[in-house]
Order: structure tokens, then sequence, then C-alpha cells
């Protein structure tokens, strides 16, 4: 070799060493040598489509993040209900139609999908970097969650009737009927999923008081479908309080110090059931690398900051609360409730076997029907 | 008989024999109507048949033939004492709908009432938002910590009513429908003969007899269409139900279905399948009762040969209470309701421990316009309102014309079918439209465009522009067409010519329900909008499951103000009067 050929090789060398690292920088070191490889065929797919049950600006925040590394990449979300989110995946699947590349959405959304073996099984290099419990089975990341909450009108409930957990609300509730009487509400367990898994969760883990408990308070609440007009309601004081109720609406609209007059909210302290919202890449996917990327982004340090920006609770450990501007993580959630006293809202086989028998039990103790 | 005539007047032959003999232009445009209602009617409801038929979602491979969704519906908890709430509610609802629409349609329309155009404006507001969302007004001020229930709580102790009861949701439910029935009543009092209520005050009859033996007869066609309306949208109305009827316990067929079928872990499309067959046969017997009351079709013709000039009613010393009537009831439940929402579009909330005036805020509305995507809905909403307004009247018009004064064949049938969307609930117009496109790949590049929305919602909407413009065509005597064919005018040029400037303020009532409901509705869109089609109905429902209260107001602001601009324009632009 003579000295001209050596002094090219070396200098290509280099320069690929060089774009190699360039290429890295935005990629921390654990991720594998050939994610540049995903980086590419993403690129090449140009596009893709979530289908999801969150509003745009909840999505601004992790999808600025995903556009900062690969401007060229077009991400589209499609706000649905959350029946409608599996749905139409599904029905647009068995017709060979286009559809979704990420589903992101509560646990019973994916028990359909995951039953046909709907998930692609794909090993993010961000696994590491999770809690166990929030990767609850193959190809599935939890990246989001919600606390279920007290919220009540500081207004018109005096403050010694302010429950100190559950068991105290529902004392207290039977102590002074003239005061919560048709005046408490929460979700129905039987018009929607997040009613439904939620106290199942929580009936589960309190065994039989939770049925006494239902059976106490029951009769005496309005039932609502959606977070707009239960937390509208608590606002005007219609209802004195919500129990059981998200924490998107309330820890939202606290932002603004004026309505912290009016509202006040607590966790549950002896039981805070924990919502929880995963995405996974879908094998119906078009776009399936694109797919891939943003999972890893959602899940990534930076991405779990863009979703805080979107109101959304980011579960990641690492995530600490400056990160977040104050506001809660997964972290913070459990110092202050306990491991003990948490609730997670999950992927049990139970929930969808013993939906018709939970329901009667349910309705009977509410007196419905 | 329709031999004979044709033998006897061969010029006419051609005409009256229609397909079967020859083809003409006017029988090749009327086999074109009537093919392209059938196929736009049934592409999405055969999907839903055959869905309710079978055991398991349509995408699943191994179907089999059952009635399990049948029985599973007729058999599920309470499915009875439903029926019965749901039968009370609609009929409720029909009767407060009619009895304000044609009040108002007769004052606006045929009295001399003070400031009617300014009134005729406003009364119809309540149409223009969804019923969710106008449910949300009246919760806000009616409800047990609205303003209006707490002011009257402070002057007498208690406030007299309650919005949870079936009463109280038919009064909000048929106050929102009113409009429907009052702009119907506005078509036919626009061709109101005042020679025949002259005649009846000259044999001596008052105002009131007159009123009751001429004028209300005479609306008569206008009446059962919208009641029939009316009727139906309250069986299958999931709005007021879910806002008003969940928390009180009430339930109703739609909740039922929307709950078991829908809104649960499970989705059960067989089953709301199911319940859209059984809506189809009720609605189906309504038509046909209709069409029976209205067989004698010619005892309602007031618009003949001979011209007449209109002239409205004077109302005497009436006309202060009924002045006083309409700005009492456009306060109370137009005004406040609606005003509640601008105003809880410029607040950051509302609260009656709060005064509101600290709170004033536009972030909402910047809120909208700052997201690409919101802003996309707004414009896509205008144009498929517009343009798809604009499409389904004309071809509403054609269907009318086709069932109404053609010898096509089995003309009257086209009612029926015309008819059948009323019956179908939106969502699963939706899920139909969406198997309809998919099973037929030529036509599945059109998902994911505002195209598809615009024919879903022709589909959803037929019977609405129909019963505006049917009603119009009974008036008109069929001399009309008889003395434009001896001249030798063709039926199409005799309805383009003759009969369709006629029922010119039909075909704008028709057009204006066309724009309000393509500009508000969502359950249609739901199962077939995508990124880039976007409508506000959508939007509108993302905030509303997010409980973000305050966009909702903004986004349902901004949906009266450009409504009510478009309305008030295009009248405006085609020199329509329809008041009078």
């Amino acid at each position: 070799m003579d000295r001209r050929a050596f002094m090219l090789g070396t200098g290509a060398a280099i320069l690929a060493a060089g774009s190699a690292r360039a290429q890295n920088a935005a990629f921390p070191g654990y991720y594998p040598a050939d994610y540049a490889k995903i980086v590419e065929a993403a690129k090449k797919e140009g596009r893709l489509l979530i289908y999801s049950s969150m509003t745009t600006d909840q999505w601004s925040g992790v999808v600025a993040r995903f556009r900062e590394l690969y401007p060229t990449i077009r991400v589209e979300t499609l706000d649905l209900g959350t029946s409608e989110i599996t749905e139409r995946y599904l029905a647009e699947r068995g017709s060979n139609s286009a559809t979704a590349d990420l589903l992101a959405t509560g646990p019973e959304g994916f028990i359909e999908p995951q039953r046909r073996g709907e998930l692609v099984d794909y090993a993010s290099p961000e696994r590491a970097h999770l809690a166990p419990w929030s990767l609850p089975s193959p190809g599935l990341y939890t990246f989001a969650i919600d606390p279920v909450l007290f919220v009540w009108n500081k207004a018109v409930l005096p403050e010694n009737l302010v429950p100190k957990s559950f068991e105290d609300f529902v004392a207290k509730v039977k102590a002074n009927p003239q005061v919560f009487n048709k005046r408490i509400t929460t979700y129905g367990a039987d018009t929607g999923a997040y009613g439904y898994t939620m106290n199942y969760a929580f009936a589960k883990h309190h065994g039989e008081k939770a049925w006494r408990w239902y059976e106490e308070i029951g009769p005496m609440t309005r039932l609502e479908r959606s977070s707009g007009p239960m937390f509208e309601k608590v606002t005007t004081g219609e209802y004195a309080m919500a129990y059981l109720s998200g924490s998107g609406s309330p820890w939202n609209a606290l932002r603004d110090p004026a309505r912290a007059k009016v509202i006040g909210w607590s966790f549950i302290a002896d039981g805070t059931p924990m919502m929880t919202r995963s995405v996974g890449v879908m094998k119906g996917a078009s776009n399936p690398n694109a797919a891939r990327l943003m999972v890893d982004v959602m899940c990534s340090l930076e991405g779990q900051k863009g979703l805080a920006k979107g109101q959304r609770t980011p579960v990641r450990p690492d995530v600490s609360a400056a990160d977040v501007g104050g506001a809660y993580t997964y972290t913070e959630v459990v110092k202050q409730v306990g491991e003990a006293n948490i609730i997670p809202v999950g992927y049990d086989a139970g929930v969808e076997t013993n939906y018709n028998s939970f329901i009667a039990r349910w309705r009977k103790a509410y007196g419905i029907g | 008989m329709m031999r004979t005539e044709a033998d006897a007047l061969p010029t006419l032959a051609r005409e009256s024999t229609g397909v079967s003999r020859y083809i003409t232009r006017s029988t090749a445009i009327q086999s074109a109507v009537v093919a392209a209602t059938v196929i736009l009617v049934f592409a999405p409801i055969l999907p839903i048949f055959y869905q309710a038929l079978i055991d398991r979602p349509l995408y699943d491979d191994g179907q089999q033939f059952t009635l399990a969704n049948l029985t599973d519906l007729l058999q599920s908890p309470n499915f009875w004492s439903v029926a019965q709430n749901t039968l009370v509610f609609a009929a409720a609802t029909t009767i407060i709908a009619q009895v304000l629409g044609t009040t108002f349609a007769i004052l606006i329309g045929r009295t001399d009432l003070p400031f009617k155009s300014f009134f005729a404006e406003l009364l119809i507001w309540p149409l223009y938002i969804s019923s969710l969302v106008l449910g949300f007004g009246w919760f806000m001020v009616y409800g047990p910590s609205g303003f209006v229930t707490l002011w009257v709580q402070s002057q007498f102790g208690e406030a007299p009513w309650t919005l949870y009861s079936i009463t109280g949701m038919s009064i909000v439910a048929g106050i929102s429908q009113m409009p429907l029935a009052m702009l119907y009543g506005l078509g036919s009092t626009a061709l109101s003969n005042p020679q025949l209520e002259d005649a009846a005050r000259s044999c001596g009859a008052g105002p009131w007899r007159t009123l009751r033996s001429v004028t209300l007869p005479l609306l008569m066609p206008s009446i059962l269409y919208s009641s029939l309306l009316n009727f139906t949208i309250a069986l299958e109305m999931l709005s007021i139900p879910l806002i008003f009827g969940e928390p009180a316990r009430i339930g109703f067929f739609t909740t039922l279905l929307y709950t078991q079928g829908i809104s649960t872990p499970k989705p059960n499309y067989g089953l709301v399948a199911a319940g859209a067959l059984i809506l189809l046969a009720i609605v189906m017997l309504l038509v046909f009762l209709q069409n029976r009351l209205l067989r004698n079709s010619q005892r309602y013709v007031t618009v003949g040969g001979k011209a007449s000039r209109p002239k409205t009613l004077a109302l005497g010393r009436w006309r202060l209470w009924a002045l006083a009537f309409v700005s009492v009831y456009v306060v109370l439940f137009v005004i406040l309701p609606t005003a509640v929402l601008f105003l809880r579009a410029g607040v950051s909330f509302l609260s009656p421990f709060v005064p509101f005036w600290t709170l004033f805020t536009l972030s909402h509305f910047h809120d909208i316009i700052s997201f690409p995507a919101y802003v996309r809905s707004i414009v896509n909403t205008i144009i498929i309102s517009v343009v798809g307004g604009f499409g389904a009247t004309f071809f509403v018009a054609m269907i009318a014309l086709v069932a109404r004064r053609s010898k096509f064949p089995a003309a009257d049938k086209l009612e029926y079918v015309a008819m059948i969307p009323r019956s179908i609930p939106g969502l699963v117009v939706g899920i139909g439209f969406f198997y309809a496109l998919v099973l037929l790949p030529p036509l599945g590049w059109l998902r994911n465009t505002i195209f598809v929305l615009m024919v879903a919602y022709t589909m959803r909407y037929i019977p609405t522009g129909y019963g505006a413009i049917s009603p119009a065509l009974v008036q008109i005597s069929t001399d009309m067409d008889r003395s434009a064919r001896t001249t030798g005018a063709d039926w199409w040029t005799t309805v383009r010519l003759v009969i369709l400037p006629l029922i010119r303020p039909a075909l704008f009532s028709s057009f204006a329900l066309m724009f309000i409901h393509f500009f508000k509705e969502y359950s249609a869109a739901v199962f077939l909008f995508a990124p880039g089609s976007e409508v506000i109905g959508t939007t509108l429902l993302q905030f509303w499951v997010a409980g973000d209260m305050g966009r909702v107001a903004a986004l349902s602001t901004i949906q009266i103000a450009v409504t009510v601009a478009f309305i008030y324009g295009i009248r405006k632009l085609l020199g329509v009067k329809i008041y009078g």
C-alpha cells in the first residue's frame, strides 16, 4: 500500500467515525449500533399515524421532541374515543385497509389486539431505564399515568368534612346525608372502560370492604360519564365532591390560582387507583420503523418531559419534579401515597372475564335497575 | 287510468308512461335520481343489516347467522322500562317542539308581530349547536347550581324545576328541536293563500276560528313531516339523555345501545345494529301513517294558477301580548343558555363562588387558533357545509320532485327510501359507510377525505331536507304542471322553470337545515374522519371528552358566529325572504 492510499484510507476512516458520532449524538450510548438502520428506514417511510384518546395539544410536547430528532417525518395523531381506537384499528386491519402505526390507550384497549397477536414485540433500547411495572407485556410501554383522586368544592364542603381516606369518606357521607346526598359524583362502572377498569381494580384491592362502601354511598351518588361535566359541576357547586375522579382536568385547572381557591383535591390515602396509558407498535403499521422511533422517544427522558408539557404525568423513574416544572411524576405520587397504597389498574385477565358479574353486582350496590 | 289518459293525450304519453316504454330526458333524470337515492341509502345500511344478523364483528372470519343480537337486546335488563322512558320522552319532546314551532311559524310567517325578522333569526339559534353543548348551557343556567336557579332560590326559597327528569329533559330537547318545526312551518306559511283566510273571515269566523279551521289545517303537511322527524330525532337522541338522564339514572334506548354496544370494554356492534333495525321498523311505520294522513293531498293546495298577494294577519290587541310572549321565550330559552356559553368561552371557569368578571381570558380562543388541526377542522366544516349543503339540497329537491311530481313507476315508494336514514343513529351511519368503502375497493381512496363526510352527511340528512321541501310541493297545485305541459314543456323543463322557483322558500329552508346540521354533525364522522379531514364536531367531541369545557364553549361560539353569518349572507345572496 503506498502512502497516498494509506492517507486516503485513514481519512475515510476518520470521516466515517466522525459521521457515526454525529449520527449518534442525539442518542445515548446505550442505543444499539444498528439503530441508524431503523432511523434510515423510518425516514424513507416519512410519516407516522397514531390513534389515541389524547388531544393534539396533549401530544404537542412529545411530538415536538420527535420532530427535533427526525424533522422529515410527519406525525399525525387521531384523537378518538377509547372504544373507537381499538374497533377502528381492528376493522381497518380486518378489511386490509390502511390503519394506525401506533395505538396509545388504556389497558382495556389492548386486550383484544393482544389476543389477536396484533402487537409487534419491539424491544426498545429505553427498556432498561423503565420501571418493570411499566412494561406490562412484550411490545407494550406504559408512558403516562393518571392517579385517581378526591376532588371537592371548598365553598360547599366544610373543612371538617374533607375526607382523609376512603373509609373516612364513607363514614362522613353516612353521617352527613344533608351535605352529600345526590351531591357526590363518580364515573359509572357500567358506562365506559375508564370507570369499569378503575372500579374493578379498586374493588379487587379492598375486597368485600369495597362492596360495603359501594352499598353505603352508591345510592347517594350521581353518575357521570365524562370529566367535563363532572368537574364543571363540582366547580359550580352542583356537586360537593367527586370521588374516584381522574386527575387530568383538576390538575390542569388548578394551574389557575383563582380556580385553586374553589377546588380542593387529594390522593386517596388508603388506596389510590393508578390509571395507565400505554403505547405499542401494531402489526398493521405501514410505517413500522417510524413507529419504533416514536415509542423510544415517548419512553426517553426528553420525550417524557414533552409529555409532561401536554399535562400527561410521566412514569420514567429518572424524571424529576424539576424536569416537569414541579408537576407530579410517578415517583412523586408513590412518595406521597406510599407504595402499598397504589392500586395499579392494569392488565388483569379477570378484567375481561368478570365483566358481566362485576357490573351486575356494582349496579345492585349502586341501586340501579 | 294512466294508460287511457296517455292515449287521449298523445303528446304527453312519452312522459307519463315512464321508463317502461320510452327513454326521454326526463325519465333518464328520474331514473338517475332513484338509482342514486337507493345506492346512497342502502350502501351503508346493508353492512349494518348484515352485522345485525351475524354473531361476530364484520371484520372477523367464520361468521354465523344468528338472531341473538336482537334477542339479547330485547332481553337486556330494563329493556321495557327503557323503551317506555324513550317513548314518553320522544312524545313529550315532539309535542313541545311542534306546539312552539307551529306557533312561532304562524306568528312570524303570517302575522304583523313586531320585530319578527329579528326574532326569526334568534329563534333558530338552538338548532345551530349540538344538543350536547346546548345541554351544557342549560345546566349552567337552570341546573341545580345554575345562575337562574340560584337567583330564584335566593328570592323564593326554592326553584320549582329540575332538569334531571323526563319532563325537564323533554323541555330542553323540545326547545332545541323547536326550530325544525318552525322552519318547516315557515316554508309552508310562505306559500299560504290569504284568500282562504279571507273567505273564512267573510263568513263570520273570528280570528281564532280562522286559525283553527283554515290556517292550522293548511299547515298540516309540514306539521306532520316535522313531527315525524322530531319524534325520531328524540328516539335516537343521545346527548341530552347522557347529560341529564344518566346522573338521574333514567335509562333510554340510545344510552342503552351506547353503553352496551359501544362505550364498553368489549364493544358489540351487532347489538347496536339490532337497535338500528328496531328504530327502522318504528320509522317505517310512522312514514306509513303519515302517508295515510296525507293521502288526500289536494286538500292542502294553496298555490294555484291564480295570482294572489301574501297578506299578513293583523293581531290587533293581541299584538303586544304576542310580542311579550316571544320576547320572554327568546330571553329565557335562547339568549340565556347561549349567552352562558359565550361567557364560559371568555372566562377561565364559571362558579357562583367567584365573580366571573375577574376571570376574563381569551386563552380558549387562542388555544384553538394556535393548533393547525383545530383551524383545519373549522375550514373543513365550512367547506363541507357550503358545498355539501348545496349539493344535498339539490339532490333532495330532485328526490322530492320525483317522489311527488313524476309518474315514475313506484315513485311514491321513494319517500319510504328517503326516510330510512332518519332511523339510523349517526354513529351507525359512520360505521356503515366505513364498511361500504372498505368492501368496495374502488371507493377506498375516498376514505380520509372530506368528500366522504359530505356523502355520509347527505345520506344522514336526506329526510331533514326532504321534509322541508315535500310539504311545499303538496301545496302547489298540479294544475301548474299540467298547464306547463300543455304548452309543450317536458317534465324536466316544468319542474325547473315552474315548480322549483315556486318553492324557493322551502328550498332555502332545506339548505339552511342542511348547512346547520352539516356544521354541527359529529356522530357520523367519528368512524370516518382522519388526519386532514377533521371537522368542528369531532374537535368539539375531543375537547368534551378531555373535559376542556372552556374550549368546548369557545368552539361553539365560533360555530354559532359562522353559522349566523353564513345563513344570513346566503339568504341575502339568494334574495330569499322567508319571514313574511
